[in-house]
């Protein structure tokens, strides 16, 4: 959600066009909405699902009973869900990364990479002597 | 007293919230994903719901797993959203139509 919210803030958009039909499309929605909620409610069949409180499991609280499952059993996915979003972190960072026009930056590589001989320039010139006033 | 009738009843009732935001927002594509993102959570919540009721701790962590996997599909798709109000200046579905499908 704080990434939406981020990308709304980022985005500057012009909100008016985007709410017309919003009316046109407002009875349909619901009414789609509605008839979905009705469908699965009654294909459930909510009566039977009235069962009694679920058995402690573990007799432990919810958060120690997870972690058990979570870091015994399945330990192997938990990490590969780590590289998961490892993977998606870069994919997004290189998906907006952008090197703007017009800007300047330093190269390090360049800065360490320097030789004296491409800073000074040594200039031969012949001597030259003050002429003597007259 | 709360039963699993509860969780259920609740979890269908996002998911008609969700599937009533992509009929009535059918333009703006960050509300779009937001329904999507909605419809996922209330999957997990009946998957949470059944993995308390039945004393199976799996349900629970599948629900991590999807989690994992609406995170990073939400990060693409929004870091692809960027790029694209950046080429067209727009977000609305019904202007996207380079493919012409």
């Amino acid at each position: 959600m704080v990434l939406f919210l981020f990308v709304v803030m980022m985005l500057d958009i012009n909100t008016e066009p985007m709410r017309e039909g919003f009316i046109r499309y407002l009875p349909i929605g619901i009414g789609v909405a509605l008839v979905m909620l009705a469908e699965m409610v009654g294909l459930m069949g909510v009566k039977s699902l009235a069962t009694p409180p679920p058995v402690d499991p573990a007799g432990a609280s919810n958060t120690v009973w997870l972690g058990n499952a979570l870091f015994r059993n399945f330990l192997l996915p938990f990490e590969t869900a780590a590289v998961i979003l490892t993977v998606a972190v870069i994919a997004a960072i290189m998906l907006t990364l952008r090197k703007r026009e017009n800007t300047k930056y330093q190269n390090p590589s360049r800065q360490v990479a320097v030789k004296a001989s491409e800073r000074v320039r040594i200039v031969k010139m012949q001597s030259a002597t003050k002429e003597a006033a007259p | 007293m709360i039963t699993l009738a509860h969780f259920i009843v609740l979890g269908a009732v996002l998911f008609c919230i969700s599937v009533a935001g992509i009929f009535i927002n059918r333009k703006n594509i960050i509300i779009l994903l937001m329904a999507i993102e909605l419809m996922l959570l209330s999957v997990n919540m009946n998957f949470v719901a059944f993995s308390r009721y039945l004393g199976d701790a799996s349900g629970q962590v599948f629900v991590f797993f999807i989690l994992t996997v609406a995170a990073a599909e939400s990060a693409i798709g929004l870091a692809i959203l960027v790029v694209l109000f950046r080429n067209r200046a727009t977000i609305n579905v019904g202007e996207i139509d380079t493919l012409k499908g």
